[in-house]
């Protein structure tokens, strides 16, 4: 039997095994009367709101009139000067370089000269003895040491990029996806017994130097400063300098695109967008676990963009491409935040082939359809948003300033803050008058709210731990996930974090009560006097920052022995007492 | 008239015609809805919600009233569909729930005998949804492509990449 047959009954199988529950109906029923019964009632708000809303519409449809499908990109001329050069129909990668734009065509490379507007084709569908075809390069097209770089099977081809000539070819193994040149080797990703392959070539003497499997076959490769990265469509691989170990970046399951600002990573897959830190040390090997960012903090943003959206970097600039049933758009992102610069450039109703931004961070796409390459411009005197990023990546905060404002939240002094003994330093200002602050781990449903202040700024210690976080200013009614967001960094150089509980699985549990006359802040202090056990070569401290009014607890205070968490004491607001301990000399002694 | 409570008997002959119109639209097009969108999101409960909102968005929309009845399924299957992906971009939600449910149905007698529909399950979103209705509601390449809201040659390169992966995790596959 066929696959395509196999599939069809599976599918049909498992489709038989649905019932519909008789409950549904009664769901939908009541959905749909108590809806009705709000119908009148809401007649009555809806004309007066009507009379209103007329008014408003009038603006508004002069401002956002739907205007016939245009065939041309529609960004806004004041603003950007668009440019389009015919490129012939569904072109392949594109690539920037020595003053040209050059995209992979069937059997062809396509030299765009972008001020005389001529193109120059290049062929480079060799055949070699033996060989029964050749392969198109459409998906393979890198830029490195003056030269455009493809592959016809079973060939490497480098294209001289003044002259545009084939200037050298050598013969290779098949199944080349992926090119990219990183210090003065190709690196592909390619495909062998279902694994994908990352393999290194010098192309002056043709040696090769693998990088291992990664991924499932023929992975996009893209090099920052310390790390290979290694992206086939299901999943993000992380490869060490020294190649061992190469681990999966956790929580990202579907690639789209891949690319590279300073030593960050940004994914788009499954209508996400992804910022990976580079500079974070720690990633998950366990793909399989269920909240996997809280462990490693690798993946520090995510936002919804559009189930296809793409995004490419240059020259420093970011910028997301996006396509909708509303069109396709174009927005410039900051690289530390992803938050857009200035507003989306719409591109038109035809769908986009590849994106990518040139060495002064200006994006060019092409058109499958229409076979267009389109430029954007600032146009002359336009005044644009600045293209820097709105924070440094490597900027550091003592404070973390949340603003909340119209219906978002805005980050003031840097989105890395640096804790302290007292745990992280925030200051909320609240022109919005939003109820609540939420502080949310990214990847995790864990999190924290706080009252927002009416009026005045309101300025305190918080025990948010080290990691990626988002923050959200809430009305009544809403959830952290209906409100925009900015994500923040916690870093804890100085180590003052301590990570509550204990390394064992069944500590034994005492429980005590301070009695006498001791004030609440002297309790702490009395409660750990009746605790044996504890040795000078012991460790003792509060478990988060310091340990107080920590998780529901007055002070919870930790014992560490040689490197493992040993024993914890509680002490509540009631002045009970709960004494963990891991090990059997630590104990309480006292009434 | 004292004491009474007037209703307004155009609005009750409303409510009642309406009720009608979608039990008679419940009753023929659920079941199919309510399978197409087990396949699409791999679970019973996501599936049953959907379908839910299928109903009554079409019901809010009067679109049961307007519509010819041999437009009503593909409608409700088009609102299905749209409001599948509307939920994919609720991206925390999403994922974290196919994490939880990966693991929760890891015990599943269904998931142990039938590999290839966890391995369809495994599927990247677009390229199961190019599966489930390429074969399983056996629509057109240009039918797929209208109801995702993309090009043929995407339905085509999801389609066969999908496929593809297919026969690389189940070994046994008959090429």
């Amino acid at each position: 039997m066929s696959i395509d047959e196999r599939v069809r009954q599976t599918l049909r199988r498992r489709a038989d095994d649905v019932m519909v529950p008789d409950e549904l109906w009664e769901r939908i029923d009541d959905h749909a009367r108590t809806a009705s019964r709000d119908t009148s009632r809401r007649i009555a708000i809806a004309v007066a709101a009507l009379v209103l809303a007329l008014g408003s519409f009038v603006f508004v449809f002069r401002a956002f009139r739907v205007e016939p499908r245009p065939e041309r990109p529609v960004a806004d001329p004041t603003l950007w000067q668009v440019r389009e050069f015919p490129v012939g129909r569904d072109p392949g990668e594109l690539v920037i370089a020595q003053g040209s734009v050059w995209i992979a065509r069937d059997g062809v490379v396509t030299r765009v000269d972008p001020s005389s507007g001529t193109t120059q084709d290049t062929p480079v569908a060799l055949r070699s003895e033996g060989s029964s075809g050749t392969v198109s390069p459409r998906s393979q097209l890198t830029y490195g040491d003056g030269r455009i770089w493809t592959v016809a099977e079973p060939f490497f081809v480098g294209i001289d990029a003044r002259s545009g000539e084939v200037e050298r070819s050598f013969a290779w193994e098949s199944g080349v996806t992926r090119l990219t040149f990183h210090e003065g080797r190709l690196f592909y990703g390619g495909s062998a017994e279902g694994n994908g392959q990352i393999v290194a070539i010098d192309p002056s003497n043709d040696e090769s130097d693998s990088w291992g499997t990664a991924g499932a076959a023929n992975p996009a490769v893209v090099i920052t400063q310390h790390w290979l990265w290694a992206a086939d469509s299901r999943s993000l691989t992380r490869v060490a300098p020294d190649r061992d170990p190469q681990q999966v970046v956790a929580g990202i399951d579907v690639v789209d695109s891949i690319t590279a600002v300073g030593d960050a990573v940004w994914v788009t897959g499954d209508g996400t967008l992804w910022k990976v830190d580079a500079r974070e040390p720690a990633v998950s090997a366990s793909p399989q676990s269920e909240f996997p960012a809280v462990a490693d903090g690798a993946v520090l943003l995510e936002r919804a963009v559009t189930a296809q959206a793409s995004v490419a970097a240059g020259g420093g600039a970011l910028w997301l491409l996006e396509q909708a049933a509303a069109g396709t758009t174009l927005t410039q992102l900051d690289p530390t935040m992803g938050s857009p610069i200035g507003a989306a450039v719409a591109l038109g109703y035809d769908v986009p082939a590849v994106l990518a931004v040139d060495e002064r961070g200006a994006p060019w796409v092409t058109f499958r359809n229409e076979g267009v390459l389109v430029s954007l411009a600032p146009s002359e005197g336009a005044v644009l948003p600045e293209n820097e990023p709105t924070t440094p990546v490597d900027a550091t905060s003592a404070r973390l300033e949340v603003s909340c404002e119209g219906s978002g939240v805005q980050l003031g002094g840097g989105s890395i803050v640096t804790a302290t003994a007292e745990g992280v330093q925030v200051a909320i200002n609240n022109p919005a008058g939003a109820r609540y602050v939420e502080f949310h781990r990214i990847g995790s449903g864990a999190g924290s709210s706080i009252g927002a202040p009416a009026a005045a700024q309101r300025v305190f210690n918080w025990p948010i731990e080290p990691g990626g976080w988002l923050v959200g200013c809430i009305r009544s009614g809403q959830d952290y996930r209906d409100v925009p967001t900015r994500s923040f960094e916690v870093v804890d150089p100085t180590g003052y974090w301590i990570q509550p509980g204990l390394d064992c699985d069944a500590p034994t549990v005492e429980q005590a009560r301070v009695y006498g006359d001791v004030s609440d802040e002297e309790v702490p202090a009395v409660a750990l006097s009746e605790i044996t056990g504890v040795t000078e070569s012991d460790t003792f401290g509060g478990a988060g920052y310091g340990g107080r009014n920590f998780h529901g607890w007055r002070y919870w205070g930790i014992v560490v022995r040689d490197g493992k968490r040993v024993a914890s004491l509680k002490v509540g607001f009631n002045r009970e007492i709960t004494i963990e301990s891991c090990v059997a000399d630590i104990h309480w002694v006292g009434p | 008239m004292g004491g009474m409570i007037e209703h307004h008997p155009d609005a009750l002959t409303t409510d009642i015609a309406t009720t009608q119109t979608l039990r008679q639209a419940y009753d023929a097009h659920a079941a199919g809805l309510l399978r197409l969108c087990v396949l699409l999101s791999g679970r019973q409960d996501v599936a049953e919600e959907l379908v839910q909102e299928t109903f009554e968005r079409t019901a809010r929309a009067g679109a049961l009233e307007t519509l010819p009845q041999a437009r009503v399924g593909a409608y409700l299957r088009t609102t299905a569909l749209n409001l599948w992906k509307n939920r994919l971009r609720r991206l925390a939600i999403e994922r974290r729930g196919r994490a939880r449910t990966a693991s929760r149905d890891a015990g599943l007698s269904f998931e142990q005998r039938d590999e290839l529909w966890s391995a369809v399950r495994r599927l990247p979103t677009r390229q199961r949804a190019c599966v489930v209705l390429r074969y399983y509601e056996e629509l057109s390449e240009q039918e797929t492509a209208t109801l995702l809201g993309c090009s043929v040659g995407t339905v085509k390169s999801q389609t066969s990449r999908a496929i593809a992966r297919l026969r690389e995790e189940i070994p046994d596959v008959d090429r």
